[in-house]
């Protein structure tokens, strides 16, 4: 499969999954739920809102990746940037769109008024922002990596067309 | 032979780091969902409250059966207070419980009230709540949850 059909695959997948259907997905919550879901202080609709820009994001930087020679400054942009918005989506999934929470990096407290009472949630996810910072950090040594080699590949390529000449 | 470049042997790390990340954090959730709900829900919980009548003082005793059929060890752990209406203990206990997978446990709690609090609950000069914590934890203590539940008086 060539690099541009590959692309184009890749970031329609990424945006049925995380643009459509995220801003499907409320309408398929039973209203009870949705109204518990909401006293807990989530904003369902802002947070697949979130999702689904990430979703658009990504998917337009995997088309612009596979449209453009990964010996081109533009190539390892967005593959810097799909890192960056992957950290990002995994801040805001952690997190439950709420945006008082982003800062505690995967530590989210949610609290319930039920009946007679208060209940408080506290959800340690933490070590799964460090790996997904881990796994960043990660991809943007191989986007520059991958960008070197094919930087090398491109200049050895030209060569015997100076000699040529 | 070509020798493997630097750029595939960490592609092929990332997939690695990757696929652990989502099993580690599918495991993860099904592994809290599942205990808690255990715990949780369908009677694992009960009280009973006593009265000592020669000294006046009162004993609660609180029972956790919780149990883990997930495929991750878990740790669980129950705090109870018992709190006046200014909101301090004036009784509390605690336990901890290592539930491997697919095991079962039980916690006892034994909060013991002073007879002057009991005179004064019992004549309604204070409004007791109680504070309920439950706090769970798995993938090798890095992932975890907290729940507590204040319930006024009455309730």
């Amino acid at each position: 499969m060539s690099r541009k059909l590959s692309a184009v695959v890749s970031a329609a997948i990424t945006f049925v999954i995380f643009a459509l259907l995220p801003s499907y997905v409320p309408s398929l919550i039973p209203p009870q739920y949705s109204e518990m879901i909401a006293q807990t202080g989530i904003d369902l609709a802002g947070f697949t809102n979130q999702i689904s820009m990430i979703g658009v994001i990504i998917a337009t930087l995997t088309l612009v990746k596979g449209f453009v020679p990964p010996s081109s400054p533009i190539y390892i942009l967005a593959s810097i940037g799909s890192s960056g918005v992957t950290l990002a989506f995994t801040i805001i999934t952690l997190s439950l769109g709420n945006l008082e929470e982003l800062g505690n990096l995967g530590l989210t407290t949610l609290t319930l008024d039920v009946e007679g009472g208060v209940n408080t949630a506290v959800i340690d996810m933490r070590f799964f922002f460090q790996l997904t910072a881990l796994t960043v950090v990660l991809s943007i040594i191989h986007s520059i990596l991958e960008f070197s080699d094919a930087r090398k590949e491109s200049r050895v390529r030209e060569v015997p067309r100076i000699d040529q000449g | 032979m070509d020798a493997v470049k630097p750029s595939k042997i960490l592609a092929l790390i990332l997939v690695i780091v990757q696929v652990g990340t989502v099993a580690a954090f599918g495991l993860s959730l099904y592994t809290v969902s599942t205990v808690l709900a255990n715990t949780l829900s369908g009677g694992g919980m009960s009280f009973e409250i006593t009265q000592d009548p020669a000294t006046g003082g009162g004993v609660m005793q609180v029972e956790l059966r919780p149990s883990n059929p997930s495929y991750l060890d878990a740790d669980l752990s129950l705090e109870v207070n018992l709190l006046d209406s200014g909101g301090d203990s004036i009784a509390g206990d605690s336990a901890t419980a290592h539930l491997a997978a697919g095991a079962s446990e039980t916690l006892s709690l034994e909060l013991q009230v002073s007879p002057s609090d009991m005179e004064r609950i019992a004549q309604g000069g204070m409004e007791p709540s109680l504070e309920i914590t439950v706090g769970l934890r798995t993938l090798y203590d890095l992932v975890g949850v907290t729940n507590t539940i204040r319930m006024q008086g009455g309730s």
